[in-house]
């Protein structure tokens, strides 16, 4: 193959879409060609760029709330205030309502109404809403258990948790998980959910488990009280996801391909006091 | 099945497994048209025919993949037909070319700075007209394979173009997109180098 042949798959090789015995030979060629490997590397950045730049999921005021007024249909059934149905032509009410802050600079801010309110209160009360938690979860599971993105590589979990409380600007509890035979791989913090979460990645055995841990300045005190709930296991996207709420109220979760009952006998130390 | 009567768990059903995809739809609608006002019609739009086609679901395959479907097909053939703002010109592939080639000579003149560096210093702003600066065709194959992680399969099938036209699309995107900012940087290197 010249570097010629090989240019032409940089893109499809950087989106993992080649089959595994072409992308072997593409990376065992970059190892090599520093020329194919700065075109790799140009086609990595911007990708990297676009996607932590435009990962915001965050909706105008009272949009979800118009979506669902505006869907034929049952109202009683769902737990959202009566809203007034919106002719499509309703636009400039819609500007008004949502006249927020743009929602390219403005999520990091509004995390804390948006986004975080879901996954601070949400989550643990409707089903409906973990699927898609989950199922962010676990991508980010997938890019760290690749080694990729990883903030810092870290096998002390004092260390790890010093450097996510700083980066998240209040203390990220790290447990260590050694006594279980986890090994910390590294951490990061997992800009997907918020500002905030601290994700660490662990090897148990050759799977990697990563998990999710608020930091304690994003917990908000909850008036349901937090010792009723227990477990929480899902399956998304071939990976297994467990949820719970540790000793400060903060729900973490847990991603792996290990099974549930595995995962929660590894990180029960990340769950004591429960 | 279509009973009036069942009505409430197939709203409950959509709820659960449609409108937990608002976020991403949106954000990248906002992309598509520009702007908040449009984006939430495509939106909105989109989801109430996702609505009235959710028998047509099937349940267990990718939910998010079947509304980014209904979501693609409305704003070809709904929303760019209706609105016409003065930024929704179509660009085709010539004048894609020009463009490429226009940035080929400006980046020659570029000092050789590492480009991480210089995109870590990029602002949201130049971000986005950057990606504004895009033929809508290229932007959406860069957000759907970027941003939404979607395989070049469903994208082809999002956009109703082959595989091979997915992938030279999201290319070339990337690659105008990587010229459109490495220009923006320029004062920045300047300053930098300054310093
Ligand atoms: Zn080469």
């Amino acid at each position: 193959m010249d570097c010629r042949e090989i240019q032409e798959q940089i893109t499809a090789f950087v989106d993992r879409e080649l089959p595994p015995e072409e992308s072997a030979r593409l990376s065992e060629h970059l190892h090599a060609c520093s020329s194919c490997r700065a075109a790799e590397e140009r086609e990595r950045d911007v990708k990297r760029l676009v996607r932590s730049r435009c990962a915001d999921l965050t909706l105008p005021h009272g949009f979800a709330e118009r979506i669902r007024a505006s869907l034929p249909g049952d109202d009683a059934a769902r737990p959202v205030p009566a809203a007034r149905p919106e002719p499509r032509t309703g636009r400039s009410s819609r500007i008004a309502g949502g006249g927020a802050p743009r929602a390219y600079s403005g999520w990091l801010a509004a995390a804390a109404i948006g986004f975080l309110a879901i996954a601070g209160t949400l989550v643990w009360s409707r089903s409906g809403v973990e699927p898609v938690l989950a199922e962010a979860l676990v991508d980010e599971h997938a890019r760290f258990a690749k080694g990729l993105d990883l903030g810092i590589r870290e096998s002390d979990p004092k260390s790890a948790a010093a450097w996510l409380s700083e980066a998240a600007g209040s203390s990220v509890p790290v447990p260590d998980l050694r006594p279980k035979g986890a090994r910390m791989v590294g951490a990061q913090m997992c800009r997907l959910l918020t500002q905030g979460h601290g994700a660490v990645v662990y090897d148990v055995e050759g799977h990697p488990v990563t998990l999710f841990i608020p930091p304690s300045g994003m917990i908000e005190p909850s008036a349901d009280g937090t010792s009723s709930e227990g477990w929480r296991s899902v399956r998304v996207k071939g990976r297994n996801a467990v949820a719970w709420k540790d000793a400060r109220g903060g729900i973490c979760w847990a991603v792996s391909d290990l099974p549930h009952a595995r995962m929660r006998e590894i990180v029960t130390v990340a769950a004591a006091d429960r | 099945m279509t009973n009036p009567s069942a009505s409430p768990s197939r709203s409950e059903r959509f709820e659960a497994e449609a409108l937990v995809h608002l976020g991403p739809l949106y954000r990248t609608a906002l992309r598509l048209t520009g702007n908040d006002a449009d984006a939430q019609d495509l939106v909105q739009e989109a989801v109430l025919r996702a609505f009235r086609f959710f028998d047509s679901f099937e349940p267990g395959t990718n939910c998010r993949a079947w509304l980014f479907r209904i979501l693609m097909n409305t704003f070809v053939n709904e929303y760019r037909k209706r609105v016409r703002g003065p930024h929704q010109v179509d660009l085709d592939e010539t004048t894609m070319s020009t463009l490429e080639s226009r940035a080929d000579q400006a980046i020659v003149s570029l000092p050789a700075t590492p480009e991480e560096v210089v995109f870590a210093g990029m602002l949201d702003g130049d971000l986005k007209e950057g990606l504004w600066a895009l033929p809508a065709e290229f932007r959406a194959a860069v957000l759907l394979c970027d941003v939404e992680e979607f395989s070049y399969k469903e994208i082809a099938e999002m956009t109703q173009v082959p595989v091979g036209t997915v992938m030279s699309r999201i290319h070339r995107g990337r690659r105008a997109l990587r010229e459109f900012l490495l220009r923006r940087a320029k004062p920045v290197r300047a300053l930098s180098a300054g310093a």
